[in-house]
């Protein structure tokens, strides 16, 4: 991908928001790559723009094009699509959409934690993150104006760092409109994996793990 | 002073309901979600529309685990006079309770004591009883069933669920939300 110009600055990264991510960014331990698949739609375009943009933020920071083996695990049928990879690979944290309102501190603590420098966990809550043993794929749908919603993408992408077992897909569910018929979404955020719905509402991270254990099991 | 969370104090009142009369206490509003409708009298204009749209969408209250009971100063006697007198009113299925005495209308703050009638108060009372949503609108205001039903759904989602959601209202192709940051406790 191209690098970023001036004239590719996003309208969603204020000056002011530019400096705060700067200094929230420079804590990174090691590279992360942001691997964006996106389409030939409005909302594609303003991804490109504010990860062209974010990216520029951080010398830790690359943004790149999928191969194809990574188009399959960043899910097509949601485009824009963001994945996160680090040195370990696939960090198994994807965003469907554009992460404004609060869903960019989700972005932001993701990013971190794929570079190595995330709050680290306690060891009850990373004692019950390794308890989930089989693979489980969620799909997270929520609304940018959801504090609820931003809580939760964050606990579960950290649970999907944590725990190769899990992989966490934030899906804006207002930019697709089949996902809000298909379950019948009416607030959020809804957690999806393997078409149903297995909660509503947000969740304290031990809650989440619960749930986890219990679906994959 | 607000009547959220009001708990259901004893009453004993007759009601009419399809051709027939019999004693509803307190006891019969537990269990289940109820909805207190009052107007303010029987044989009036817009009372009967209210009460109509109720009734047709009474189906939906029940199928969302709701008994609806209308309620008016007026005897039971009077409710099936009202009966006989007018189909519309005849085709209404849910208790319509009589509370002459006042009793139900002063325990929810809606009775107008220099007529003795009921301000057009609606109350939805969760499975113990207690107040959990309500409007009063004054004599002439006629309240919306649809928003009734649509709330009482939202406070049903909301005993199930908790509060930890928020509701979604879907505009496709709106404009992104300007980002915010939010990292206490995370960094």
């Amino acid at each position: 991908m191209s690098e970023h110009t001036d004239a590719e600055k996003s309208p969603l990264i204020s000056e002011a928001l530019e400096a705060q991510l700067r200094s929230i960014l420079a804590p990174l331990q090691k590279p992360v790559t942001l691997v964006f698949l996106g389409g030939a739609d409005e909302k594609s375009e303003e991804m490109r723009r504010f990860l062209l943009h974010f990216t520029s933020l951080s010398p830790s920071l690359l943004l790149r094009e999928p191969d194809d083996g990574q188009k399959e695990l960043l899910d097509a049928a949601f485009l824009p699509a963001t994945g996160l990879w680090n040195e370990g690979g696939f960090c198994r944290a994807v965003f469907h959409g554009v992460p404004g309102g609060h869903e960019l501190s989700s972005f932001v603590t993701a990013v971190l934690a794929a570079g190595g420098a995330a709050k680290p966990l306690d060891k009850p809550t990373f004692r019950d993150i390794a308890k989930i043993r089989k693979p489980v794929v969620l799909q997270i749908c929520i609304s940018l104006g959801c504090q609820h919603c931003a809580r939760l993408v964050m606990d579960a992408q950290r649970t999907a760092l944590e725990n190769s077992n899990v992989t966490a897909h934030m899906i804006d569910a207002n930019l697709y409109p089949q996902l809000v018929e298909q379950y019948e979404i009416q607030r959020v955020p809804v957690v999806v994996s393997g078409g149903k719905v297995l909660a509503i509402g947000g969740m304290t991270l031990p809650e989440l793990c619960t749930l986890l254990r219990k679906t994959a099991s | 002073m607000s009547l959220l969370h009001e708990p259901l104090a004893p009453f004993s009142v007759w009601c009419y309901q399809k051709g027939a009369f019999r004693q509803v206490t307190e006891k019969e509003l537990l269990g289940h979600w109820s909805l207190l409708f009052f107007y303010p009298a029987d044989f009036t204009f817009v009372c009967p529309t209210e009460l109509r749209e109720l009734a047709r969408m009474y189906p939906q209250f029940q199928a969302e685990g709701c008994e609806v009971y209308s309620v008016s100063e007026d005897t039971h006697f009077v409710h099936k006079a009202w009966a006989d007198a007018s189909e519309t009113i005849r085709g209404i299925a849910y208790p319509m309770l009589a509370d002459p005495a006042g009793v139900l209308a002063r325990q929810y703050g809606v009775l107008d004591e220099s007529c003795g009638q009921a301000y057009r108060g609606a109350f939805l009372l969760n499975p113990a009883g207690e107040v959990v949503l309500y409007e009063i609108n004054d004599m002439g205001i006629g309240r919306n069933a649809d928003e009734l039903l649509r709330k009482l759904q939202a406070a049903r989602f909301v005993a199930e669920h908790g509060d930890q959601v928020c509701p979604a209202k879907w505009h496709p192709g709106e404009e992104t939300l300007t980002p915010s940051l939010d990292l206490v406790g995370m960094l």
